[in-house]
C-alpha cells in the first residue's frame, strides 16, 4: 500500500519535473525569437539543469548505511527501471551511437543489439539472485558465494580490482564527454568544463549516495528522452509525414536506397574517388622513395614560400605555404608515420559507396564473412559484459522485492528501447537529409551548419568538406564528417531553433553525468565496503563506513578528472574493450555460482583470472593503441571482441578446477540454498 | 513430528519451484541464442526481403529483436513472479508459517 503511495507520489514529481522542463524550452524559445543570442541559450540551458541536480542530490543527501548503498531498497520498479536505464545510457551511446551507426550502416547495429540483448542476461541469470542475496555490492556477491563463512576474501579481491579497472576506464570516458559537451556548447575551456561537471557528480553522489543518485537519474532520463526525441520526431515528420520515426522511416530507407544508387553511379562522384585514390598512390610513391622525398619536400616547400614572399601574393596564401613549412613532417620517420595515416585516409575515401541497410559488404565472400563473424563476436561480448557490469548490477539491489527485481529490469529496457529504436532512425533520416539536401549544392550556398561545425575546432574539424575535382559542387565523396557530430548537430541539420540544439546537448550532458554518478558509486563502494569495511575495519561504524566512502570518492573523481583532462583519446576506444573485460572476468562466476552447485572457490578464483588475463593479453598483443599488431588477430576477430576468448576460457577454468578440487562447503550450500528459493 | 512432516513438504515444494524456474530459463535463453544467432548468420540471405519499406535483417537488428528481448524479460518477469505468489498462497493455505 506504502509502495503504490509513493509510486503515486514520484508520479507525482515526474510529471511537476516534466511539465517545468516543458516551460522553460518554451519561454528560451520565445527568447530566441526575440534575437536572444544563441550563446546564452546554451549557456542557460546547461546551467539550469546542472542546477537542478544539484538541487536534488542536496536535497536527498544522507548518512544512512542502506540509503547510501542501495537507496533504502525501496524505489518501485518503474522508476527503478528509469534510473537503470539513465544509468546505462552513456555518452557513447547518446553520442557516439548515432555517428556510428551513420558511418557504418547495417554493421554499427552489433552495438544496439548488444547494449539491449545483454538485458536478457541480465534478467534471466543475474538480478533476482543478487537481490535475493541482498547485499550491497558485486564482489560482496561473489565472496559470500565463494568463501568459507561467506567471507571469500580472495574472490572478493579479485571482483573488486576488476570493478575499479572496469568501472575507472568507463568514467574517464564519461568525464571527458562532459567536457567535451560544455566546451562546444558554451564555449568554456575544456578543462574548465569537466571541472564544473565533475561539482555537480560530486554533489549528487557525494551527498547523497545511491538514494540522490537515482532521483537525479530519474529527472536526467526525462531530458536525455525529450532531448533526443524531439529532432528525430521532427525530422520523421518531415520526410515521412508521421512524427513517429520508429513505425515510419521504413519509407525513408528506401528513399535513401533510391539516393544511393543514382550517387553510385555519378560521375563527378567518381572523378572524385578517381582523385583521392591518385592521391593515395602519390603518397604511396613518396613512402617508397623516404628518405630523399622528404628532403625534396622540404626544400621545396621553403622555396614556394620564398617565391610567394618576393612575387608580393596574397597574405592569406604567404599564411598557407608558411603553416606548410611548420607542419612539415620533422624527420623522414615522422613522414612515413603521417603519410602512411594520409594515404590510408584517401583509400578509404576512394572507395565506392556502402549501402547503408546491405549486411557485411566486402570484396569478396571471404571478407563479407570475416565481417559477419565480427558482428557475432561483438554482439555477444556486450551482451555477456552488460551482464557483469557492476554499476548496472547494483541497480538490481535497489528494488522491495525481489519480484520488483525481474519488473524493474523489464521497464529498464523498455525506457532504454525508446532511445535504443530511434538511434538507428537518427542515422538514416540525417543520411538522408545529406544526400538530399547537401550534395549537389554550390559551395558558396552551403547551410550555416556546416560552416559552424567546421570551424568548432579547426585543428580536427567534425566536418570538412573540400572541392577535389574544382566544379563548385559538393559531392558526397568530398565530405568527411565526424560521427560525434550527428547527434549533437541532428537539430541544426533539421532545421530546428537553436534551442533544441541546447536542449540536445543538455540530454548528452544528462546521459554522461547520470553514467558517472553510478560508476564514481560503485567505484568508491568497492574501495569502502568490500576493501576497507569487509577486509581492513569490520568493526567500522556505519557513519564512519559512509565518510569513508564518501572521502574515496571525491579521491576517486579528482582521478578520473585528471585522467580525462590529458584528453586520452585512445581511452575512449577501449570503453568498449570494458565490455570484453567485465564478460571474461566477471561473467563466469556469476552465472555457474547460481545454476552449478558444484562450483567452487577455487574455480571461480580460476576462471576470474583466466578470463580477465587471456582477454587482456589479447588486447594488449592486438590493439595498435596498447602497442600491439593487428597482424595477431585470431580468426581475424578484432580487439575489443577479445571477451570472445576470455569467457570460454574462463568458463572452461572454472568447470575444471571446480571438479578437481573439493566441493563447495556447507556455507556456500546453504547461501546458495537460499538464493535458489522464491 | 507435524512441523517436520510440513516441513520436508515445504522443501520438496522449494525443489520443484526451482526446477520449474531453471526450465523457463533455459528455454528463454534458448529462444535468445537462436534469435541472435539466426538473424545475424543468415542477414546476407534475408536482404532481399522487405517489411514495411525496411530490409528484414536491417529491421530486426535495429528494433526487431529488442521488442523480442523485451518480451522475454516481461514473459519472464511474469512466469516466475506468478509462481511465486501460487507458491506463497499454497504455504499460507498449508499453515506453514513463515520461517524462511
Amino acid at each position: 500500500m506504502s509502495q503504490s503511495k509513493s509510486s503515486r507520489q514520484l508520479g507525482r514529481y515526474v510529471g511537476i519535473f516534466t511539465s517545468g522542463l516543458a516551460l522553460l524550452l518554451i519561454s528560451l524559445a520565445i527568447l530566441e525569437h526575440e534575437g536572444f543570442p544563441r550563446f546564452w541559450l546554451g549557456y542557460l540551458l546547461l546551467f539550469t539543469s546542472i542546477v537542478v541536480y544539484t538541487g536534488i542530490g542536496l536535497f536527498s543527501r544522507t548518512s544512512d548505511l542502506a540509503d547510501y548503498y542501495v537507496a533504502g531498497r525501496r524505489i518501485p520498479s518503474l522508476f527503478n527501471g528509469m534510473a537503470t536505464a539513465a544509468d546505462w545510457i552513456s555518452t557513447a551511446s547518446f553520442i557516439g551511437l548515432a555517428g556510428g551507426l551513420y558511418l557504418q550502416g547495417f554493421d554499427g547495429l552489433a552495438y544496439i543489439m548488444g547494449w539491449t540483448g545483454g538485458y536478457c542476461l541480465v534478467a534471466l541469470l543475474i538480478a533476482p539472485y543478487l537481490r535475493k542475496f541482498g547485499g550491497y555490492t558485486v564482489p560482496d556477491y561473489l565472496a559470500a558465494r565463494f568463501g568459507k563463512n561467506g567471507n571469500g576474501n580472495s574472490v572478493r579481491l579479485i571482483a573488486v580490482a576488476a570493478t575499479l579497472l572496469i568501472s575507472f576506464m568507463y568514467v574517464v570516458a564519461q568525464i571527458y564527454g562532459v567536457g567535451l559537451i560544455t566546451s562546444r556548447f558554451t564555449g568554456i575551456d575544456f578543462s574548465v568544463g569537466i571541472f564544473l561537471g565533475l561539482a555537480s557528480i560530486l554533489v549528487c553522489s557525494f551527498l547523497g549516495g545511491m538514494l540522490a543518485i537515482t532521483w537525479t537519474q530519474i529527472a536526467q532520463y526525462i531530458i536525455i528522452i525529450i532531448a533526443f526525441t524531439i529532432p528525430v520526431a521532427w525530422l520523421s515528420a518531415k520526410q515521412t509525414g508521421v512524427p513517429i520515426p520508429q513505425i515510419a522511416y521504413g519509407s525513408a530507407i528506401a528513399k535513401l536506397t533510391a539516393y544511393e544508387y543514382i550517387l553510385a553511379d555519378d560521375s563527378s562522384e567518381q572523378q572524385v574517388r578517381d582523385l583521392y585514390r591518385k592521391r593515395a598512390e602519390n603518397y604511396e610513391k613518396k613512402i617508397a622513395q623516404l628518405p630523399k622525398s622528404w628532403d625534396e619536400g622540404r626544400i621545396e616547400a621553403r622555396k614556394n614560400l620564398q617565391d610567394l614572399q618576393t612575387n608580393n601574393a596574397s597574405l592569406i596564401d604567404i599564411k598557407a605555404a608558411n603553416r606548410m613549412l611548420t607542419d612539415y613532417p620533422k624527420s623522414p620517420a615522422d613522414a612515413k608515420r603521417r603519410w602512411q595515416q594520409e594515404m590510408d585516409l584517401d583509400l578509404a575515401r576512394s572507395q565506392p559507396l556502402q549501402s547503408h541497410t546491405q549486411p557485411f559488404q566486402g570484396f569478396d565472400r571471404q571478407s563479407s564473412d570475416i565481417k559477419r563473424n565480427n558482428f557475432i563476436a561483438l554482439m555477444f561480448c556486450l551482451m555477456l559484459g552488460t551482464a557483469a557490469l557492476p554499476h548496472l548490477l547494483m541497480r538490481s539491489c535497489t528494488t522491495t522485492s525481489v519480484q520488483e527485481t525481474r519488473t524493474s529490469v523489464f521497464w529498464a529496457l523498455f525506457f532504454i528501447m525508446l532511445l535504443y529504436t530511434a538511434l538507428p532512425a537518427m542515422a538514416v533520416l540525417v543520411k538522408f537529409e545529406i544526400y538530399a539536401n547537401l550534395v549537389g549544392i554550390d559551395f558558396e550556398n552551403l547551410p550555416s551548419w556546416v560552416t559552424y561545425w567546421a570551424n568548432i575546432d579547426t585543428s580536427k574539424p567534425m566536418i570538412s568538406i573540400v572541392d577535389i575535382n574544382l566544379d563548385g559542387l559538393v559531392q558526397l565523396a568530398e565530405i568527411t564528417i565526424d560521427g560525434d557530430m550527428i547527434a549533437l548537430a541532428a537539430p541544426e541539420i533539421a532545421g530546428l531553433p537553436y534551442v533544441i540544439s541546447a536542449l540536445i546537448a543538455a540530454g548528452a550532458l544528462a546521459a554522461a553525468l547520470s553514467t558517472a554518478d553510478g560508476l564514481l558509486l560503485v567505484i568508491s563502494s568497492a574501495l569502502a565496503h568490500d576493501t576497507y569495511f569487509r577486509m581492513v575495519d569490520p568493526e567500522a561504524s556505519s557513519l564512519r563506513q559512509v565518510t569513508i566512502s564518501k572521502l574515496l570518492l571525491l579521491v576517486v573523481a579528482l582521478l578520473a578528472t585528471y585522467a580525462a583532462s590529458l584528453r586520452p583519446g585512445d581511452i575512449l576506444s577501449l570503453v568498449s574493450a570494458a565490455f570484453s573485460l567485465a564478460a571474461s572476468t566477471l561473467f563466469p562466476a556469476l552465472v555457474l555460482g547460481v545454476f552449478w552447485k558444484r562450483a567452487n572457490q577455487q574455480g571461480a578464483i580460476a576462471g576470474m583470472l583466466t578470463g580477465f588475463f587471456v582477454c587482456l593479453i589479447y588486447l594488449v598483443q592486438t590493439s595498435p593503441t596498447l602497442g600491439g599488431d593487428i597482424s595477431r588477430l585470431w580468426f581475424h576477430i578484432a580487439p575489443v571482441s577479445a571477451g570472445i576468448f576470455g569467457v570460454p576460457a574462463a568458463f572452461l577454468a572454472m568447470i575444471i578446477v571446480s571438479l578437481i578440487t573439493d566441493p563447495p562447503g556447507p556455507d556456500e550450500l546453504a547461501m546458495l540454498e537460499n538464493l535458489r528459493r522464491p | 513430528m507435524l512441523n517436520q512432516e510440513l516441513s520436508t513438504k515445504n522443501n520438496a515444494s522449494y525443489a520443484s519451484y526451482w526446477s520449474t524456474v531453471r526450465v523457463i530459463t533455459f528455454v528463454l535463453l534458448a529462444l535468445w541464442l537462436l534469435l541472435n544467432f539466426g538473424v545475424i548468420f543468415y542477414a546476407r540471405e534475408l536482404s532481399g526481403l522487405q517489411l514495411f519499406g525496411w530490409p528484414i535483417p536491417f529491421y530486426m537488428a535495429a528494433q526487431g529483436t529488442i521488442l523480442i528481448y523485451l518480451l522475454i524479460i516481461g514473459g519472464y518477469a511474469l512466469l516466475v513472479n506468478r509462481l511465486e505468489r501460487k507458491l506463497a498462497r499454497a504455504n499460507e493455505s498449508k499453515g506453514v508459517n513463515e520461517s524462511v
